[in-house]
């Protein structure tokens, strides 16, 4: 979106968000990843800005702002820190809309409190992969059941103080709210490719009993609310591969411009100003893409379609564009002195936490032949 | 390419070695960052680490496709221990069989083929990458000595070596003709490494800085002539894009075999994951341009055996197999879904690693060029 679009509200974001992005957040990204968690002051300060509940209705104590406004927010944080980014997607897009949307008055007061309070959520995607040897467990007793499971990736899962989580059993596909660090439930780092100052964790449930009054959507309603969950964080996944996208042609094009080889800037080179070309032409297709989805699901139009071709174009276009921005870079590009094979660990990661490549274009099918 | 018996019964032998011994642990090395001293050994123990050489100098006595086979099925399992191989093979001790009088053969060469010490080749400099003729590293004629000068980077398994072959020039005004190549043995005074390179893949391989102040080394560490460096690391890096090009075709088929393994134990909405066409259709061409990139690579070193010219094809087989391999890698984790950035699957380490087949050696720009110089003959 250019500048000149967005509204008042959107600007004011974009400056303050870019201020703290460029002064405090792109000197220790790299150290965030490194130490695979983010400071406790940067968090306390991402949650003063209200990025962690931009979204959440202002009766809640959030800041009440549109989808389009989180986009602006998770373009400029991506750019130095995709694991901030991500964290403030999940807890938007995938706790807060999910709580409001479907949540019970009590589950409402209860967790979005929480997140007013400073504290952020989880979301375990739901995986349709099944991988065999093990399986999900729920015993049932009275109104009571106990679960045993162990969910592999779980999103904000390590800084997170509560989760939602699919449960699946003969009934159909349900949503609960499941408290971490309590008896009968383990939350372990896991090391991912990227994407590794997120918290992304497993969780494990030993015999964990599961209330009624924790249900966040029944039985008969899970997997389609799941679906609409997805559908929803798409918007905001793609905004941050978008933001990705910009800070590897920044990269590249800062590199180009000092290198030199054969006796000029490599940027002379017409092999290396095809990269850049290709990378511009990504960024702007996917800028209007996402922003595109963002602002169908603002006027509350159908915007499923719409995010889905926005999150596949930019999450790819994200790789494409990180393996090219390394490619410019050359040796140096494959180590850690320079950020952009950490863009490229952070896109590859983003591309699979939504609906992978295949199941969106399978999806995307299936709309067209309706 | 239909391989005869003896290369078949080799590639069964290595293949065999790599899921034993190299494959269980893999994983681990990738994590901790260090080339175990133990795998060197193994992999000398069982002549892999000289593989064309004769074995009058040490070597195995068998061929370039040997060669090329030997790195592919190590590289199915482990990227770390491939460019180990690759480099030390092509670039240790290549040049010193190739340029090396029979006094150098015998003092470094046989040592190095039986892989009792690790080789090294130290080309590229901070300033000098794709435009390696622009050395900075000089050497001066000092009496029977020449004084070594200068720093050199990205230089594989360059803090473990014992024998470094390393490119200088003794007059820059000369360009690539005053480029000479020189014999450094681990522990020279004047010669050090600085920092290893914290890397995206690759991670158990070394990748060293090598610093010169004023290293003094005796005039019999000059190999061939004064002003032939620039012909020897031509043909040395023109072998090793054999040997580049096999190591990408090598992860590419242990990305393939990761994402067939995974689609045939685990299931997708209650399908088996190698039933949907969409699995098919990614493994089917994922294989089709593997195969592709195997004809190339071992059409290669098939070349080189029978002494025809190869650069054509080596150029190509490097450039396609690192090509395509990015592709399968990358579509390896897309069949594992969102498991498949973890590490508990390989196919997030065969990416990582399979990138720098694309930047090694000659990235993918200068291979074009050099098939493009040699397709218009200019």
């Amino acid at each position: 979106m250019t500048l000149m679009k967005m509204n008042s509200a959107q600007k004011l974001i974009r400056g303050e968000v870019k201020k703290f992005t460029a002064t405090e957040l792109e000197p220790i990204a790299s150290n965030i990843e490194k130490e695979r968690r983010v400071p406790q002051d940067v968090f306390r300060k991402i949650s003063e800005m209200g990025l962690f509940g931009l979204t959440m209705p202002e009766e809640y104590g959030g800041s009440g702002l549109d989808v389009t406004s989180l986009c602006v927010a998770l373009e400029e944080l991506s750019q130095s820190c995709a694991s901030l980014a991500m964290m403030v997607a999940v807890n938007n897009c995938m706790v807060i809309y999910p709580l409001v949307r479907y949540g019970s008055a009590e589950l409402k007061k209860e967790y979005l409190k929480k997140i007013s309070d400073g504290c952020i959520g989880g979301f375990a995607p739901y995986s349709d992969i099944e991988v065999t040897g093990r399986e999900c467990v729920l015993e049932s007793d009275g109104d009571k059941s106990y679960l045993s499971n162990r969910y592999d990736v779980v999103l904000n899962g390590a800084a997170a103080d509560f989760s939602t989580i699919p449960v699946r059993s003969d009934q159909g596909l349900s949503l609960y709210l499941v408290e971490i660090g309590v008896p009968g439930v383990t939350a372990a780092a896991i090391a991912t490719m990227g994407l590794r100052g997120a918290g992304i964790a497993s969780l494990e449930f030993k015999h964990r009993a599961l209330t009624a009054e924790k249900r966040l959507v029944g039985d008969d309603s899970g997997d389609q609310a799941i679906q609409s969950i997805i559908d929803y964080a798409h918007i905001g996944f793609s905004a941050i591969a978008l933001g990705l996208t910009q800070a590897a042609l920044e990269a590249s094009k800062k590199y180009a411009s000092e290198r030199k080889q054969f006796g000029r800037p490599i940027a002379e080179f017409p092999m290396i100003q095809e990269m850049l070309a290709e990378m511009k032409i990504i960024l702007e297709k996917s800028r209007l893409l996402v922003y595109e989805a963002a602002d169908r699901c603002v006027t509350n139009e159908d915007f499923r379609m719409a995010a889905r071709i926005a999150c596949l174009t930019s999450c790819e276009g994200a790789v494409q564009t990180a393996l090219k921005a390394i490619q410019v870079h050359g040796g140096y590009g494959y180590t850690k002195d320079y950020p952009v094979e950490r863009y490229f660990r952070d896109a590859k990661s983003l591309q699979l936490l939504g609906e992978t490549p295949v199941d969106m274009k399978a999806k995307i099918a299936k709309e067209i032949l309706l | 390419m239909i391989l005869g018996d003896a290369h078949r019964e080799f590639q069964a032998k290595v293949r065999d070695f790599a899921a034993k011994e190299v494959a269980p642990r893999a994983c681990k090395m990738d994590n901790d960052g260090e080339f175990p001293w133990d795998l060197v050994k193994r992999l000398a123990e069982l002549q892999l680490t000289a593989i064309y050489v004769p074995k009058e100098y040490g070597g195995a006595g068998l061929d370039t496709l040997h060669y090329a086979i030997a790195v592919e099925e190590v590289g199915r399992v482990c990227g770390s221990t491939g460019i180990f191989l690759a480099a030390h093979s092509s670039l240790g001790v290549f040049p010193i069989y190739y340029a090396g009088n029979e006094e150098q053969k015998q003092k470094w060469l046989l040592p190095l083929a039986r892989g009792e010490k690790i080789g090294s080749f130290g080309l590229t400099e901070p300033d000098a990458g794709s435009d390696a003729a622009a050395t900075k590293t000089t050497a001066k004629r000092q009496g029977d000595n020449y004084v070594i000068n200068g720093v050199k980077r990205f230089i594989t398994s360059g803090r473990i070596a014992d024998v470094l072959i390393i490119t200088a020039t003794q007059d820059p005004s000369k360009g690539y003709h005053g480029i000479s190549a020189f014999v450094v043995e681990k522990g020279t005074r004047g010669f050090s490494c600085g920092k290893d390179e914290d890397k995206l893949g690759l991670r158990a391989s070394i990748t060293s800085e090598l610093i010169f102040e004023d290293c003094v080394i005796p005039r019999a560490n000059l190999l061939g002539k004064e002003g032939d460096g620039f012909k020897i690391f031509m043909e040395t890096l023109d072998g090793g894009r054999i040997s580049i090009g096999a190591l990408a075709l090598g992860i590419a088929q242990g990305a393939l075999d990761a994402a067939v393994a995974f689609s045939k134990v685990n299931k997708k909405s209650g399908t088996p994951v190698y039933k949907l066409q969409s699995t098919q259709s990614m493994i089917a061409e994922m294989a089709t341009e593997i195969e592709a990139a195997r004809l190339l690579v071992y059409q290669a070193a098939a070349l080189k055996d029978a002494g025809m010219p190869y650069v054509l094809e080596a150029a190509m087989a490097k450039y396609y197999a690192s090509t395509v391999g990015m592709k399968a890698a990358n579509r390896a984790i897309d069949i594992h879904g969102l498991l498949g950035i973890t590490d508990r699957y390989p196919v997030e380490r065969f990416i990582r690693d399979e990138k720098l087949m694309e930047i090694g050696e000659g990235t993918s720009e200068i291979q074009k060029i050099v098939i493009a110089r040699q397709i218009l003959g200019k």
